[in-house]
């Protein structure tokens, strides 16, 4: 599916390339790529056309595609996303750039699609260039424009330099970076564009300078503790970077928001603790989900995954972003990447048609049961679901979409009503495990701690502790959870009026950078804790009982000090007046 | 206010020798590790700059190249093979070019085919002048160079080219001091200048900087080659007569180039066999050195830096040849390995001194003494302040 | 469609990229074999502390791919393995594998008794030779498959039969030798990894001459709460806490007489070295010499990150020598400041060299021709037909994009097999 009336993208435009082993630039061979797909059999090409809607999941995808006015359904069973990119508005440069203020200052973006005819001219009358200036990072790793690195964009323009170079030997032709990035074998085309005489001056701020005829860039160079003044250039080429095509589109949670100031005023009950995933109306999959019509974005708008180990772990089961709209990169990684994305999609397919989960509880076969009939309609399990797998009808019944299921058992942690359940591991089960523990009686003067560890990394690092042979106090029992996410409030308050002395929940770190692989488990543990206080000061409870912790897989140094101290404040707290009834 | 690129310097500097400065990536490896690189004054990277950038007149008022000994350091372990060290050597081909106002220089560095017609035009000039004007009656029965060219007749020849040369390379030595101090020429008293004045002549006979550099060996055959060539010029233009003989400047027990054999022991001949030998050692290591590439400073060689060499060894072999002919008495091999001799001898005393690779044997010296003057002033000024 | 045979899915080294390819076959349906140098699968991370920019521990990606294969019958993996050879060609190839003796069969419980009986002592390869280890040894906290492995030194020593003895499980088989296997696979998926740049080769900076200069590799080791300090970063020299630390990039990498090309990570990895450093030495003074920093793409919010610290000065200049003061203790290094153009000597008391990526491939290639570029890396992802390279023997790269290769070299590595 193609939005364009050909295949190809970008790269359409593009003559020459600069890929592995980086040692000078090559022909673009996208037309015999083109060719393969189109003469494959198994590939049907949809060019011209658009999502109009997506529904399903994983497995059970529905699209529907419209184009020409015509519109087709495909039964789908995952989805790659590789809508790329957009160039950033050279219109919002800063004006010291001069973009607009000369036909001859163009973009990176511009000199592939005015010069992919052969020769590069002057724009504004097509002459000879023999003096040419590119600046990089035009609006980028800059806070006011884009804030990140484009990754690609020092190999380009060392690549149209040597175009201009190849064209012109006698070409000055001038590179003005703030730094120079080429990683890996790249570095060698870093090298061959200085072998052939390009000038390269680092330079934070360059200034063009536009006159009537004339133009001219002004820099300070870094190394020479000067400004330089590059004169008489027929053109000057500003290195803008790349927007992943998510970025645009209104935020759905500022929707939200509005409808929630109105919700609040209606009086309903308020899910603003909630954190919200940033998804934009960028009209590319349309999506029929609860949470919003397209994938969630991390920071930037890139809805990459955030898993350095997992970089195709995407916040959609069975949909896997794939090229520059993931993040940033060079023609060589973005083949890569995607090759990466049709493995996993088929993957997700094979999985999904055995009835299993996808990474990270890949091949779980059991999935949550909602007894409906219980159901308040309260939404907690439709908005907290991190993957959007639970649609809502009209009466804010939770419509549960199974393949999009990832077994994390947020929602069974959420639901007050105690009705979703795994047929492995449901709130009663649990519930179950903490009856079962032992609580001596208080002259006996041993409190029983309870640990709620994350398996995944919390009780990996008791493990571990375990291992090195590491002591923690002896009162303490540890109960594993599929993620803290899944910790219904329920378990605190049993456990609490079982007598249990104090609570402690292992979960992996949230926030920015967060490590929990249900994406918000741990933080909605946190949050929901932090309202056991009513909970506890109705029981008269004080409220050192209960305590969170961020714990990663590595902290069994520091584990047995943590459990310690905690079974040291539960003493000092004294013994649970609930006990013994 | 800044400066303006100009694309042609590089261009330019290219007919010098440059090759691989464009690679440079300014890393500042090079004024690192380079062992005379000073905090007053750092360099190679800095030149590097200047030339990418076609900064002449930055060029022209560095005195950093004449600081460079070349040992090759920072080429050896550029990261990227930019060679900073042969970059350094360019700067002072160039600035050599620049200090000579006749241009002469110039067309000697940029022009190997003009070089080696320069050298040829002089040789023959003199091979014509030395076969036309010879005494009517050479002695066919013994070596005795005097009586083919009478003594008085070589020694204001000699003069006279010593006068031509000494006014052309002061001159240039002068536009050297001019560019290389700028405004601070005259701003500094003349009495620093002469307290320092030591310093010239230390600089000038041990290159006591060059001790400095990693490879002692370089500086060992410099200091060879220097001293040689330094005894040798000593022995031609003031032993020649013994003094000058003409302006009644003269001592004959140290008359050199005469008919006399002196014995073994006595001191003209001592220093000769030195100054041979040193030149000998020196020249044929640098020639292998270049031959083999051994080295970082010998890996790329300019026309000029060979004709030098060979112009040297030349001089030498055939002053050596000269010796053993007269030694063995043989009239005619002496006479014309005399005129072989002469005809190398001097284009290269007249050539390369005030306008090529020997003219560093007075700019060196003299930036290094100026350096130690101004360095002496601004503690003069800083104390004052 | 061939047999099942054939259809299955070689791959040689389990860092990220191999062992994501094997993973992600594996749960597509297809039947993996791994193979690994090492006693335990996982590679270079399971050396690092954390990983750049979100300084997560790579140990909770390890352990959810250690479940993953528990979990999924179609993998199977050799440790202490080496492939010796490889003949046949995309579809039906026939590979032999050489492996060598763990002394400790599967009955290991990891009681840990064999290690208290033990007095040998050898080299920890694991901390890069900052300690020492029992020759009986765990190679670390959370090796898989978790095993004791008996050094071969041990074995033919007196202690060995002491050591057999002291197995409660009778785990320990002294008579273990070398042996090789022989498989049929359809396709190959080559990930054999890295290895830091040889330190001794960067005389400039008195690597081994120094106790007090360190790489980049060792740091993770000085950081770790597993490595020879328990995570207490000091100077191997003294003990003593450092007061400067000097991060030295580029050390052999971008240089045309050790590494032409930029390893991609170093400044990164320097850069969350600084925060380890900052963690525990909220006043110590760092420095980084730079050429150029490379963070690329979003990595630039964590370079902006670390520059905000006052107290870590970003310095351009590559450090072009390294000497010791007279006192003995202090590092002194010669830099130009090249935006000031000022020479600089530096001093500080520790010193980590950010050495780069080598390919593993560069000394020790493939047992079958497939084409290499000027620095050993195999040239192109399509090795040969059925043999996908993934990962640094490719390009040298940070760890998710190593996963994204390992991704696609399984897909296509599926594709291989299933073509026939």
């Amino acid at each position: 599916m193609e939005k364009e009336s050909q295949l190809g993208g970008f790269q359409g435009n593009v003559q020459k390339i600069a890929t592995f082993p980086y040692k000078g630039t090559e022909d673009n061979d996208l037309e015999a790529l083109i060719q393969e797909v189109t003469q494959n059999e198994k590939i049907k090409v949809y060019t011209g056309a658009k999502v109009d809607k997506t529904i399903g999941g994983p497995g059970v995808f529905e699209a529907t595609i419209s184009q020409n006015g015509t519109t087709a359904a495909h039964r789908i069973g995952a989805i790659v996303l590789a809508a790329g990119w957009q160039p950033y508005d050279p219109d919002k440069l800063d004006e010291k750039l001069g973009f607009g203020a000369s036909p001859n200052v163009i973009t990176n973006v511009m000199f592939e699609e005015s010069f992919n005819g052969g020769k590069i001219g002057r724009p504004s009358d097509g002459k000879d260039v023999t003096n040419v200036a590119f600046l990089q990072c035009a609006g980028q790793r800059d806070p006011d424009h884009l804030p990140y690195c484009s990754s690609m964009c020092c190999v380009t323009a060392l690549k149209q330099a040597l175009q201009i170079k190849a064209q012109n030997v006698d070409a000055n032709v001038f590179v003005v970076y703030k730094e120079m990035r080429t990683p890996g074998q790249s570095e060698d085309l870093y090298l061959k564009a200085q072998e052939e005489g390009i000038t390269f001056i680092r330079c934070q701020s360059p200034e063009v300078k536009v006159s009537d005829e004339s133009l001219a860039v002004e820099a300070e160079d870094e190394l020479l503790g000067e400004a330089v003044l590059m004169e008489n250039l027929d053109m000057v080429v500003l290195a803008t970077g790349m927007v992943p095509v998510t970025a645009f589109g209104m935020d759905i949670t500022q929707e939200e928001k509005k409808k929630d100031e109105e919700e609040a005023k209606k009086g309903e009950e308020d899910l603003d603790d909630i954190p919200l995933d940033v998804i934009r109306r960028s009209e590319l999959l349309n999506l029929e989900y609860r949470q919003g019509p397209e994938l969630p974005a991390l920071r930037y708008d890139f809805p990459d995954s955030h898993f350095i180990c997992f970089p195709y772990e995407s916040r959609r089961t069975g949909i896997y972003p794939a090229g520059c709209v993931r993040r940033p990169m060079g023609i060589a990684t973005a083949q890569e990447d995607a090759a990466g994305a049709v493995m996993k999609a088929i993957q997700c397919i094979e999985l999904t048609s055995n009835g299993a989960a996808v990474h990270p509880r890949s091949g779980d076969m059991t999935f949550p049961e909602f007894a409906m009939q219980r159901c308040t309609q309260c939404k907690r399990c439709t908005v907290e679901c991190p993957f959007g797998a639970i649609n809502e009808d009209e009466e804010a019944n939770p419509l549960p979409q199974i393949t999009r299921c990832r077994r994390c058992g947020v929602c069974m942690g959420a639901c007050p009503e105690r009705i979703i359940s795994f047929k492995n591991y449901s709130v009663q089960m649990i519930g179950a495990m903490i009856k079962a523990i032992n609580v001596p009686e208080e002259d006996e003067e041993k409190p029983r701690i309870l640990v709620l560890a994350c398996e995944n990394d919390a009780y990996a690092a008791l493990d571990m502790a375990g291992i090195n042979r590491m002591k923690y106090n002896a009162w303490i029992r540890v109960i594993p959870l599929r993620c803290l996410g899944s910790m219904n409030l329920v378990w605190i308050a049993d456990s609490l009026s079982k007598g249990i002395d104090g609570i402690i929940l292992l979960g992996c770190k949230h926030g920015d950078d967060y490590q929990c692989h249900f994406v918000k488990g741990s933080e909605l543990a946190d949050i929901r804790l932090s309202k056991v206080s009513e909970t506890l000061d109705r029981l008269a409870l004080e409220s050192e009982r209960v305590r969170f912790e961020t714990v990663s897989i590595i902290d069994y140094d520091r584990l047995p000090a943590v459990l310690d101290e905690f079974a040291e404040t539960i003493d000092e707290v004294g013994p649970n007046p609930f006990k013994g009834w | 206010m800044g400066v303006k690129f100009d694309p042609n310097l590089m261009k330019d500097l290219k007919a010098f020798g440059l090759k691989d400065a464009n690679k440079c990536m300014h890393c500042g490896n090079c004024t690192a590790v380079c062992p005379l690189s000073t905090p007053e004054n750092t360099f190679p990277r800095k030149l590097i700059k200047y030339a990418q950038m076609g900064l002449k007149d930055k060029i022209l008022k560095s005195p950093e190249p004449w600081l460079c000994y070349y040992c090759g350091d920072c080429s050896d372990t550029c990261p990227r093979g930019a060679d900073p060290g042969e970059t350094m050597m360019v700067m002072r081909r160039y600035l050599t070019s620049q200090y000579d106002w006749t241009g002469f220089s110039r067309k000697f560095y940029t022009s190997e085919k003009f070089e080696i017609i320069a050298i040829s035009i002089v040789g023959i000039f003199i091979g014509l002048a030395l076969w036309i004007f010879h005494a009517g009656n050479p002695n066919m029965e013994h070596a005795h160079l005097n009586s083919v060219w009478p003594a008085p007749a070589i020694e204001i020849a000699d003069i006279v080219m010593g006068t031509i040369l000494a006014i052309l390379l002061l001159s240039n030595t002068w536009r050297c001091v001019k560019f290389t101090m700028g405004d601070l020429l005259k701003k500094i008293p003349l009495e620093i200048y002469i307290t320092q004045a030591k310093e010239l002549v230390i600089h000038f006979l041990t290159q006591r900087k060059f001790g400095e550099c990693t490879d002692r060996m370089q500086w060992i055959v410099h200091l060879l080659i220097m001293t040689g060539y330094s005894t040798v010029f000593m022995l031609v233009v003031v032993f020649l007569a013994g003094g000058i003989h003409v302006i009644g400047l003269s001592w004959d027990e140290i008359m050199f180039q005469r008919d006399v054999i002196y014995p073994f022991f006595h001191p003209v001949r001592l220093l000769g066999y030195y100054a041979t030998f040193a030149i000998l050692y020196g020249t044929t290591y640098a020639m292998i050195g270049r031959l083999k590439k051994s080295k970082a400073q010998y890996k790329n060689s300019h026309g000029t830096d060979w004709m030098f060499l060979i112009l040297l060894q030349l001089t030498t072999l055939t002053g050596i040849f000269i010796h053993f002919t007269r030694l063995l008495d043989w009239p005619m091999p002496t006479y014309v390995l005399y005129v072989i001799h002469l005809m190398v001898a001097v284009p290269m005393l007249v050539l390369e001194v005030p306008f090529a690779k020997w003219a560093h044997l007075a700019f060196r010296p003299v930036v290094l003494y100026l350096m130690a003057v101004k360095e002496k002033y601004l503690q003069e000024q800083k104390g004052a302040a | 469609m061939a047999n099942t045979e054939t259809q299955s899915i070689l791959v040689v080294g389990s860092g990220m990229s191999g062992l994501t390819a094997a993973i992600e076959a594996a749960e597509a349906g297809y039947d993996t074999c791994i193979v690994e140098r090492n006693p335990y699968l996982g590679g270079r991370v399971n050396q690092l502390h954390h990983y750049f920019p979100k300084l997560c521990p790579p140990y909770c990606g390890l352990e959810i791919n250690f479940r993953r294969i528990k979990q999924n019958p179609k993998i199977r993996f050799f440790t202490m393995a080496e492939v010796e050879k490889i003949s046949g060609e995309e579809g039906d190839f026939e590979v032999t594998i050489r492996l060598n003796p763990r002394y400790v069969d599967e009955k290991c419980t990891c009681c840990g008794k064999c290690a208290e009986a033990c007095t040998m002592e050898i080299e920890n390869a694991f901390n890069y030779g900052m300690d020492k280890v029992k020759a009986a040894y765990l190679p670390h906290d959370m090796a898989f498959p978790m095993r004791y492995v008996l050094d071969p030194a041990l074995v033919k020593s007196d202690e060995a039969q002491k050591i057999k003895d002291s197995c409660p499980y009778d785990a320990i088989d002294l008579d273990m030798a070398p042996r090789t296997v022989e498989l049929k696979v359809g396709s190959i998926v080559w990930a054999t990894g890295w290895k830091p740049y040889d330190a001794n080769k960067l005389d400039m900076y008195g690597f081994g001459q120094y106790p007090d200069v360190i790489t980049n590799v060792m740091m993770e080791r000085l950081a770790s709460w597993t490595g020879p300090t328990k995570g207490k970063i000091i100077r191997p020299s003294d003990g003593e806490a450092p007061e400067t630390i000097a991060f030295v990039q580029c050390a052999g990498s971008r240089d045309e007489n050790h590494l032409p090309f930029c390893s991609g990570i170093c400044c990164l990895a320097s850069m969350k070295q600084a925060t380890y450093v900052r963690e525990q030495y909220p006043d110590a003074k760092i420095y980084i010499f730079f050429i150029d920093i490379r963070a690329t793409d979003r990595l630039e919010d964590f370079y902006n990150r670390v520059k905000e610290d006052e107290n870590i000065q970003f310095f351009k200049g590559k450090v072009a020598k390294i000497t010791q003061d007279e006192n003995g203790k202090d590092l002194v290094l010669r830099v130009e400041d090249t935006t000031t153009e000022e020479l600089r000597e530096i001093s500080a008391d520790l010193v980590v060299l950010a050495t780069g990526m080598q390919p593993n491939t560069s000394d020790t290639p493939l047992p079958i021709e497939v084409p290499y570029d000027d620095y050993g890396f195999v040239a192109s992802q399509n090795a040969r037909p059925g043999i996908y390279a993934a990962g640094c023997v490719r390009t040298p790269t940070f760890v998710s994009e190593v996963v994204q290769d390992g991704t696609a070299a399984a897909l296509k590595a599926i594709q291989s097999v299933v073509r026939r």
